[in-house]
Parts: structure tokens; C-alpha cells; sequence
């Protein structure tokens, strides 16, 4: 890790330490992997957001986060998780969690944005990570929808499913549907890796291929069904769901006309 | 017939004052039979305008038929392929499939329903009797019918004359022989085929992440990332040969774990910085796995749910496969590209009889 | 001779002349006032028959566009997310047949839709058939037609299934191709044989082509024959009631009743399973997009008919021997072989081991 060349990914070294340091101190296993490689964006932040976000820490994360963001046997260490991921998890009302499940469900956001940006701002002083992206990250204005699709099937369909409608995972665990994910949230959790999620860094997929990805989902969202109603879009099971209820129940309803006494 | 005589019999089973039921017919199990229920009139059968308003009903059917059947071929004229309209409940869809399917739908069903509906109500309601005869043969029949074989076997000596018959059947056993053999050329023989994937062509190859086709560096990815990859050169081969044969044993996954978290791997040190490479294509039945969980390193196969624990060289956590998923070594070339250091140890994907 | 026969009309003239030459009054007088029983529950095996009818109907159509061919070529059509992207020429002209032929969705839907009908609707006349009884002396034959058709209807479908050459139709050949291989001795063989070498090949679609369109199909329209021909023969079964016994049949004329209500109902389930086709989505192939050895979608499921394989498939525990420089892929063998071998024979043979 050390022959990263700093300067190109605008990362200081001594981050990467920290972030080791961090990890091995704490020994979570379990810790909200960060992107080693990630560029987190210097947005203003304030230190009077960084207060801001340390009180609603304290208020309503730290229970289970720690009280500096170390983690506890009920929460990961949030150090190096980076503002992405606070935006991403909160964003999306995935934190905090109203009760131990063995997954975060997205739910509507418990905080404002401004709260969440304080929350960031407060995490990310605890150790540096993946920013939130830049608009311009996520503009897919120009992105190719055909090679996002193809990206996409490479990428991200073995789990969110070949329309984004998600998948389950093993012990309980999912792939959620994508149908509500905004730009934003997409290449969050990308460049995050929140829950199991793997992390896809800019590196890994750089930034033209995500914004194709991007605009792929946002077709799926928004794909008409040129053949009907798409039935979840859940390939053959909805379709047997359908065939031996209503299409075989319509066939057998005329069999009994055909059938019955005529009075 | 009066309509009396139309009304339904009395059913007088188990009643002795009925006079219903001849108790003298019984079926050959001795069984008693009740006699066939009487006729009981349908309206169309006693009223006149019932029967008319049915004819009209009937005429309507058809000619409702006919109509939603013209406008399938308007709607044909009318939209073209791609046009989208909004369907209430259903969504955005092919105008041309929702008209076109919904009339000729419609037409193919009124038609049909009018037919049924005619058969109902005016072709006649009464039930008619038909008997079945027994299927087996009479005495005289199937005493001719074992003469005249035997007649004809005699006759042809194959009862008589053994060096014909043994050499006939000799001769037709051999005669699905050819038929089988001319399938022999439908694939080459599997010879070492299934050992060796591109990967062993060269003593480093390069990973070409497959998303962005860049050549991939160590530092490229992240602690809990993960690329899929394939060997450099074989988007080359693609071009060349048009067969995805090769991707289907060469793709890989890599992942990149704290070394500290790597429990155990197939080779000694065959990880670099923590990075590990694993065949993508499952040892189950071949499908292509990448449902990778970072935080517990599990690989979930999509198809059958096999599991793999890829910090634990890959073992079968859970699941029907019986294998682990195999392992190439890395490395890095000189000029700091990610390499694998050779084949695989063992064969990639399903099992097969001479894997041993 | 009877004067009344001498034909004066030109109806009349048709039929004399074919009288004469293939004395059709002799089949007519004998079959047209044929007696058949009523009851919803005979009509399930109509309701297969009437889908085979369409299913012929919209292949034919089908292959007026179709290409069975794995040549890779980039797609060009109107269908924006998958333009240029590679792909074969089946998936290629499969968005073809969706989107640029009107209608061409339509049929595609109507052939899919009617092949889960055909299934759907053998397996129910077959609980028909078997909690009945209506399998036994003298049927027993035609019950052992009936269950070789429903096994040629579940390998037509997985074809047909294949076909396209789309993510999940292609993540089932794979799967398939696995479970071949693991067949001992001769899987690797055949396995190479079926895919023109090693998987996936560039033939597969053309080879499966030709068994879907002509030889399965041909054997089944056979088959179908040989069973209406000995229902025909036999009679029909009946429910006990009044006036039925072993030796009558009760029911309707073959003409006209039966003629207007099985007519009819070919019409009503062409319009059931089109009106089906054009407000509910089958196979969106276009979303699974095209196959690759190396993608997959989460939740990738067969058709219903094949669900009980690969379900047994997913529990199977994960047995396998090697030895002897072999691999005994148990894990496989007997969800896949063993079980469905067991499962049809003692399907076929039950009548013949059932005690009445």
C-alpha cells in the first residue's frame, strides 16, 4: 500500500497509516470498510458543523457507534469510514437502525440534510475516508446507457438482479432493490461498500463507467414494459405465480361453463 | 311433448313407493343402476323468445368477435412497433402488443364463447346413450388371428431355419452401430481441454479489469473491493475466434481483504498485499459467482446457493458444491502490473468423469 | 341403391366423389354421432391440445425471423440500452422480433405463454387422469403416451427456453451443461458433442433449433395422434351417475354439440392466452440482455416445469467421490439423473403396478 503514488489520488499518506493504525487498535473486524483509495473531496466544512455533528453523534449514534466512533459490540468503528458513507447510511434512513436486524433497511430519512452534512463532517474528522461525491460525479447527462447496461450485468446484476430489483443474500441477508436509489446513493455505495456490499473504488470503476452505471439504473427505474405488466420484474416465478392463479383459473372458469348444465 | 312429460323424473332411490328404480337392472358386479335422469327442458327448449333472445345473443357474439378481430388489423395499420402508451394498472407498454393483443384476444375469445354459447342453449340438450363394445377380440377372431401368424411364421421359417435368423439378428444389432458413430464428429474429443484455461499460456499474465479493460494495479483496489477480471489478451482472442469458450474458464474475481483476516489460501503466499484471486465460474454446475459479501468473505453462488469462504482458500461453507473454487497465484512484473503466476492447480468449473 | 343418395347439390357432388374414392360414409356413419361425456374436468387435456395447436401456429411465425445462430455481431436496433453491445445473432434477432416486427412481441409472448399453458395443463389432466383412475385397464397404454408426452413437452420447453440466447436462458444451459458433464463414462463426451467442444460454443442454439422446431415437436404430434386415436377408440370415461354403468356412455353428439363447445373452446383459449400475451409480460429478454459465460442476475430461475430439478439440484447434499482417477459426481447424479429417471418410470409404470 505504500507505493500508492499520493499526489495523482490527491491522498495523503499519512491517512492510510491512520486508517491501518485505527483499524488494528480497535480490532473491528466488522468495520465499515473504507476505500483505501478514495478521494475524499475537501468541501467547506465548518467547525461549527463538526460541533453541530459531534452533539447529534453523541445524541444518537454513539450508543451503539461508541462514543468517539470506535464501535462497540453492537456497531462498527466508524473511523476512516469517510462522509460518503454517513451520507449514504443516513441518507437513506439505513441509520439509525431502529432495532438490531441483520441488515439495515432503507426507511425514510430520520435527519435533514443539513444534520446528515454535520454528521459527516463530524465522522470524517475522525478519520479521513471517501467523500460525498461531487455532483458532477454523478451527472449521467452524457453517460452511455448501453455500456452501463453491460457494466451493470457485470458488476451489479449477480446481485441487485438483472433489473435492479435486488436479491437475497445468505443468512438472511439482501441485495436491495435499486428502484429508489438516487445518483447519488448509487456511487456512495459504490465507492462505501456499505453493509456487504463490496467496495468498487474509482479505481476499480472509474468515474465515466459509474455515471454509465448510473444512467443504466436510472432506465431500470424508469423502463417501460413494452410486453405488459412486468409482474416485479422477478423473471419466471412471478410468471408461475400468474399462470396457475390467474391465467389457469380463467381457462378452468370456461371449462365449468363449458361444463355445466344448461338451464 | 308436453311439458309434463319434460319435467324431471321423480328420484325415488331409496324410496320404495317411488316405483322409480328397476331393481332388476344391476351392472355385472352386481351393482344396482339407476335409470338415466330425464331430460329436464332448458328454457330455450320451452319458450320461444328464450330461444330467440339466445340466437340473438349468439349472433351478437359472433359479430362482437369479428369486429374486435378488424380492429386487430387496424391497430396493426395504426401503431407502429416502438410507440408507448400509459395503461391504467399496467404501465408504460408497446402500444402495437396491448391493441393488437388485447383485440385479437378479445375477437379469437367472442368467437369462441359464441359457439359455446349456441351449443348450450340451441343444439340440443338432451344426453344421448352410446354403448361400448368390448375391446378384447371374439373367440373367433382371435383363434383366426393366432392361426394365420402362426401360418405365416411357419411359412416364412424363421422358426425353422436358425442360421437365417441368428444371422438377421446378428445383422440388426450392428444396425444402430453407424447411427451412432456419424454423431462423432458433432465435437472435438474433450482431450486436455477442460485442464487448461489462458491463464497457463504464459508464466505471467496481466488482469485486465473487465469493466473498464484497464490493466489492473495492486493499488487499484480497495480493502473489501472487488474486480472482475479476466487474462490480458483474451478480448483479443474474442475477436479472433468469436467464442466465448474461454471466458467461460478464465474469469476471475479479485478480492482485496486485510492480510490479517486471510485464514488460509490454496498455495503458500499466492495472495499479494491481501489481494486474492479466485476462478469465477462456480465447481457446482459453472455458474459465474461474484456475489461477494466483503465483511464475510462469503461467495454466494446465485444458482444452487453453494457458498464459499474466499479468506478460507475458498472452502465450501455451504451448499451443493463439492469443491472449493480454485485459486490462481499472484504476483506483480516489473512494471507494477498485477500478474498470475500460472494455471490453476486444477481443473476450473463442473466436475467431469476423468477429472479425477 | 337408394335413390336418396344420388347427389344433385354440389356439396353433394364434393362428398360423392371422395365417398368413391375413399368411402368416407363408412367413417362418418360410424363416428359423427360419437357420444362423449360432459365435465369440466375431461376438458384439461383439450386445453393442452388447443396450446400445442398455438404453439405450432406461433413457431411457425417465430421462425419466419428467427436466426438460430451464435455468430457474434453488435447490435444496431432501435432498443437504446443494448445498442452496441455484442451479442449472437439469436439474442440479436430475438430484439429484433420484439421490436421491430409488429406484432412480433406479441407472438413471441403468445409462444411462451402457451408453453407454460401446454405444461400447466398436461400435469393437471394428468392429476385428472390419475385421481380418477382413469388410467386403468384398458388405458393403461395411453397413460404411458401421456406421460412420454409430458416428458417431451418439459425438453421442447427447456429448448424453446434456450433459444434466445439471453442472460438467464444461457445461465440455464450452463447448468445443464454441468449436470451432462457429470454424467459418468460418457458425460464429458456428450457434453462436447451437444456443444460442438467445450462451452458454450457457437452451436448449441442451431443444434437445439433443429430438435425444437422439427424432431421433439414431430414426435409429440405423433404421439398426440396415437393418444386422441385410442381415447377415440376406447371412449371416453365417465363419473358414476344415473344411468352410467361400465357398458354405456353418456354425454353429447360429436356432431353438433361437441363440434360447437371443443371448436369453441380452441377459440377461447387462443383468445385467453392472447389477451394474456398482450397485458402481462413474459421473458423480457431485452432486460436480462445478452449471455455471457461470465454475468448472471440474482434470483436467475427455469420455467416452473423444470423448478422440482433444480430445486432438488440446490438440496442435494454435496456427495462426490474421486478415485481411481474418476470423479463420481453424486451431488448431481442423483438429483438430476437418478431422481427424474425413478420419478417417470415409476410414473409410467404405475398403472401396471397399482392394485385396482
Amino acid at each position: 500500500m505504500a507505493n500508492i503514488s499520493g499526489s495523482r489520488r490527491r491522498r495523503p499518506y499519512a491517512s492510510a497509516l491512520l486508517l491501518l493504525t485505527a483499524l488494528t487498535t480497535t480490532g473491528a473486524a466488522y468495520a465499515v470498510t473504507t476505500s483505501a483509495i478514495a478521494n475524499p473531496r475537501t468541501s467547506e466544512v465548518t467547525a461549527a458543523q463538526i460541533q453541530e455533528g459531534k452533539r447529534l453523534f453523541t445524541e444518537g449514534c454513539s450508543s451503539c457507534h461508541g462514543l468517539a466512533g470506535q464501535g462497540g459490540s453492537s456497531g462498527p468503528s466508524l473511523i476512516g469510514v469517510g462522509a460518503a458513507a454517513v451520507d449514504f447510511q443516513v441518507g437513506t434512513g439505513r441509520m439509525p437502525m431502529a432495532q438490531a436486524q441483520v441488515q439495515a433497511m432503507r426507511k425514510d430519512p430520520v435527519y435533514t440534510q443539513a444534520e446528515i452534512d454535520a454528521l459527516a463532517a463530524y465522522v470524517s474528522s475522525l478519520g479521513a475516508g471517501p467523500g460525498v461525491p461531487d455532483p458532477s460525479q454523478y451527472d449521467f447527462s452524457n453517460a452511455n446507457v448501453a455500456r452501463g447496461g453491460e457494466i451493470y450485468r457485470l458488476n451489479c446484476s449477480q446481485c441487485h438482479n438483472y433489473a435492479g430489483k435486488g436479491g437475497a443474500l445468505s443468512d438472511g441477508k439482501y441485495a436491495p432493490t435499486l428502484m429508489k436509489a438516487t445518483p447519488k446513493q448509487i456511487y456512495e455505495a459504490m465507492i462505501t461498500g456499505p453493509q456487504g456490499m463490496p467496495v468498487f473504488s474509482d479505481a476499480q470503476i472509474p468515474a465515466k463507467d459509474k455515471q454509465d452505471i448510473i444512467a443504466y439504473i436510472d432506465y431500470l427505474q424508469n423502463a417501460p414494459d413494452p410486453g405488459g405488466a412486468a409482474l416485479g420484474r422477478f423473471g419466471p416465478v412471478t410468471e408461475t405465480v400468474f399462470l396457475f392463479t390467474a391465467a389457469i383459473g380463467a381457462v378452468i372458469a370456461v371449462t365449468i361453463w363449458i361444463g355445466a348444465k344448461s338451464r | 311433448m308436453s311439458e309434463q312429460s319434460n319435467l324431471p323424473a321423480t328420484h325415488g332411490a331409496h324410496d320404495n313407493h317411488g316405483g322409480e328404480v328397476d331393481y332388476a337392472t344391476r351392472d355385472e358386479r352386481g351393482r344396482y343402476i339407476l335409470p338415466l335422469e330425464e331430460h329436464t327442458p332448458r328454457i330455450t327448449d320451452i319458450d320461444p323468445r328464450a330461444a330467440k333472445r339466445a340466437e340473438r345473443q349468439v349472433a351478437w357474439l359472433f359479430t362482437l368477435g369479428g369486429a374486435c378481430l378488424a380492429g386487430g388489423v387496424a391497430a396493426y395499420v395504426a401503431f407502429d412497433s416502438r410507440e408507448l402508451i400509459s395503461v391504467p394498472t399496467i404501465g408504460r407498454v408497446s402500444a402495437s402488443n396491448f391493441w393488437l393483443g388485447t383485440l385479437i384476444g378479445l375477437g379469437s375469445f367472442f368467437i369462441g364463447a359464441a359457439a359455446i354459447h349456441w351449443a348450450r342453449r340451441l343444439m340440443p340438450g338432451e344426453e344421448a346413450v352410446d354403448h361400448r363394445h368390448p375391446l378384447r377380440g371374439d373367440e373367433q377372431s382371435r383363434a383366426s388371428a393366432i392361426e394365420q401368424f402362426k401360418r405365416g411364421a411357419a411359412e416364412s421359417g424363421f422358426l425353422s431355419r436358425p442360421l437365417v435368423r441368428r444371422t438377421m439378428l446378428g445383422a440388426m444389432a450392428l444396425f444402430p452401430l453407424p447411427l451412432v458413430v456419424l454423431l462423432g464428429d458433432l465435437g472435438p474429443s474433450p482431450k486436455e481441454k477442460l485442464r487448461h484455461t489462458m491463464w497457463g499460456d504464459k508464466r505471467m499474465t496481466r488482469i485486465v479489469n473487465q469493466g473498464s479493460g484497464e490493466l489492473v494495479r495492486p493499488e487499484d483496489m480497495a480493502v473489501g473491493g472487488l474486480i472482475n477480471a479476466i487474462p490480458e489478451g483474451l478480448e483479443r482472442i474474442q475477436e479472433e475466434t468469436g467464442t466465448q469458450n474461454e471466458r467461460a474458464k478464465s474469469s476471475i474475481i479479485l478480492v482485496r481483504m486485510n492480510p490479517s483476516e486471510i485464514k488460509a489460501q490454496q498455495g503458500e503466499g499466492w495472495d499479494y498485499e491481501g489481494i486474492l484471486a479466485y476462478s469465477k465460474i462456480c465447481t457446482h454446475v459453472g455458474c459465474p459467482i461474484s456475489l461477494y459479501q466483503q465483511r464475510t468473505h462469503a461467495l454466494l453462488c446465485p444458482c444452487h446457493q453453494s457458498t464459499f469462504d474466499l479468506s478460507d482458500a475458498g472452502r465450501v461453507v455451504f451448499g451443493p458444491a463439492a469443491r472449493h473454487m480454485p485459486q490462481l497465484r499472484l504476483g506483480v512484473d516489473a512494471e507494477g502490473y498485477l500478474v498470475a503466476l500460472g494455471d490453476f492447480a486444477e481443473p476450473v468449473g463442473p466436475s467431469f468423469w476423468e477429472r479425477g | 341403391m337408394s335413390n336418396s343418395t344420388i347427389p344433385t347439390t354440389p356439396q353433394g357432388k364434393a362428398a360423392d366423389f371422395l365417398d368413391e374414392r375413399l368411402s368416407i360414409s363408412k367413417a362418418i356413419k360410424s363416428n359423427i354421432s360419437k357420444v362423449f361425456p360432459d365435465h369440466w374436468s375431461f376438458m384439461l387435456g383439450e386445453v393442452a391440445l388447443y396450446s400445442f395447436i398455438i404453439l405450432l401456429l406461433s413457431g411457425t411465425y417465430l421462425t419466419l425471423f428467427f436466426k438460430p445462430s451464435m455468430v457474434e455481431v453488435i447490435y444496431n436496433g432501435p432498443y437504446v440500452p443494448l445498442k452496441g453491445v455484442k451479442m449472437s445473432e439469436a439474442f440479436a434477432s430475438t430484439l429484433h422480433i420484439s421490436f421491430d416486427v409488429r406484432g412480433g412481441l406479441l407472438m413471441r409472448q403468445i409462444h411462451h405463454w402457451a408453453a407454460l399453458f401446454f405444461i400447466g395443463a398436461m400435469s393437471i389432466h394428468m392429476f385428472r387422469v390419475f385421481f380418477t383412475g382413469a388410467f386403468r385397464k384398458p388405458r393403461e397404454l395411453n397413460w404411458v403416451i401421456g406421460t412420454v408426452l409430458v416428458l417431451l413437452g418439459i425438453v421442447e420447453g427447456f429448448m424453446g427456453y434456450s433459444l434466445p440466447d439471453d442472460l438467464l436462458s444461457g445461465t440455464g444451459l450452463r447448468i445443464t451443461q454441468g449436470i451432462i458433464a457429470a454424467v459418468p463414462v460418457v458425460g464429458t463426451y456428450v457434453s462436447f458433442g451437444l456443444f460442438g467442444g467445450e462451452f458454450p460454443g457457437q452451436d448449441v442454439v442451431s443444434r437445439f433449433y433443429t430438435l425444437h422446431i422439427l424432431l421433439i415437436p414431430g414426435l409429440i404430434l405423433a404421439l398426440v395422434g396415437a393418444h386422441l386415436m385410442m381415447v377415440w377408440y376406447q371412449k371416453h370415461t365417465q363419473w358414476p351417475g344415473p344411468g352410467r354403468t361400465e357398458n354405456n356412455v353418456v354425454g353429447y353428439r360429436l356432431f353438433p354439440v361437441y363440434t360447437a363447445k371443443a371448436g369453441g373452446f380452441f377459440f377461447v383459449v387462443l383468445g385467453l392466452t392472447t389477451l394474456i400475451s398482450a397485458l402481462v409480460t413474459i421473458n423480457p429478454v431485452w432486460m436480462f440482455g445478452p449471455y455471457t459465460p461470465d454475468q448472471i442476475s440474482a434470483g436467475s430461475q427455469p420455467d416452473w416445469y423444470m423448478g422440482f430439478l433444480d430445486g432438488a439440484v440446490r438440496v442435494m447434499p454435496n456427495w462426490e467421490i474421486s478415485a481411481f482417477g474418476h470423479t463420481l459426481s453424486l451431488n448431481l447424479i442423483i438429483p438430476a439423473i437418478v431422481l427424474p429417471g425413478i420419478m417417470t418410470t415409476l410414473l409410467g409404470l404405475y398403472p401396471f403396478v397399482s392394485v385396482d
